[in-house]
């Protein structure tokens, strides 16, 4: 039950492709992701949580722990997501007011 | 993966309860049953995802927790809906998992049935609530 994980640079944002369900066992990865691009100085982030069919709070803190390590750089973290669990669980937390969020990855770096 | 699941008729309706270990790998399968078994009981997708959400926390807040016995997970069918209760007990690891989440998971819970509650007590550790059939759709 692994995420898959992609990342791609578009308009000068780093974009992470999520696939999967996020919760106690994989947010791991997601955060390593998260870390690795940071590290690489890539403070300009979008998470693209479409594909994402599952998402508990262990998923949530691991992006809020990269949107604060992003902020701290300059930087910016951004989710991209459509109607469904994901919304739910991000609306339900208040998550919705801290992060910018987006409909699409192109709204998201300004491509579209 | 789980342990072992068991059904159980009685007068107030059907039981089923799925054991899984202290790990966080069996979550996913936590989820799988509950919502297998909401499916089967005619709950709306809706539902379906914030009861699969729920189960998840519940588990995932007792692993967080440093449980390390089993974790049981039981759906009762009830004429208003499906009553849950996840059971966690054992002795407490030296070290916990790490301490990840700023959200409390079990608010998180009561933010989709309000009428969830713990208990604790003898070593033993319960999260219940209601997961009604109709949705009276919180977001």
């Amino acid at each position: 039950m692994d995420l898959v994980l992609g990342s791609r640079n578009e308009n000068g944002w780093a974009v992470l492709e999520v696939q999967g369900e996020v919760d106690l066992y994989t947010s791991s990865q997601l955060r390593d992701a998260i870390l690795r691009l940071t590290e690489e100085a890539e403070n300009r982030i979008v998470v693209d949580l479409n594909n994402v069919s599952f998402m508990d709070s262990s998923g949530l803190g691991v992006l809020v722990a990269g949107l604060k390590r992003a902020r701290e750089r300059g930087g910016e973290l951004a989710l991209v997501f459509g109607e469904g669990s994901v919304q739910k669980v991000i609306g339900i937390t208040g998550l919705d007011k801290i992060f910018p969020t987006h409909r699409s990855v192109g709204e998201a770096t300004g491509g579209a | 993966m789980a342990q072992g699941a068991t059904d159980r008729n009685d007068a107030a309706g059907s039981t089923v309860s799925l054991a899984i270990p202290a790990d966080p790998a069996s979550v996913g399968t936590v989820r799988y049953f509950a919502a297998t078994i909401a499916r089967h009981a005619g709950l709306p997708e809706e539902l379906i995802n914030d009861l699969r959400l729920a189960v998840s926390e519940a588990c995932a807040e007792a692993i967080d927790t440093g449980v390390t016995g089993s974790i049981r997970v039981a759906l009762s069918l009830e004429p208003e809906g499906i009553d849950v209760e996840v059971t966690s007990g054992g002795s407490i690891r030296q070290e916990g998992w790490e301490g990840l989440v700023p959200i409390n998971r079990l608010q998180l819970i009561r933010a989709l049935f309000p009428d969830a509650e713990t208990h604790q007590g003898r070593g033993m550790r319960v999260v219940r609530f209601t997961v009604p059939f109709a949705s009276s759709s919180k977001t």
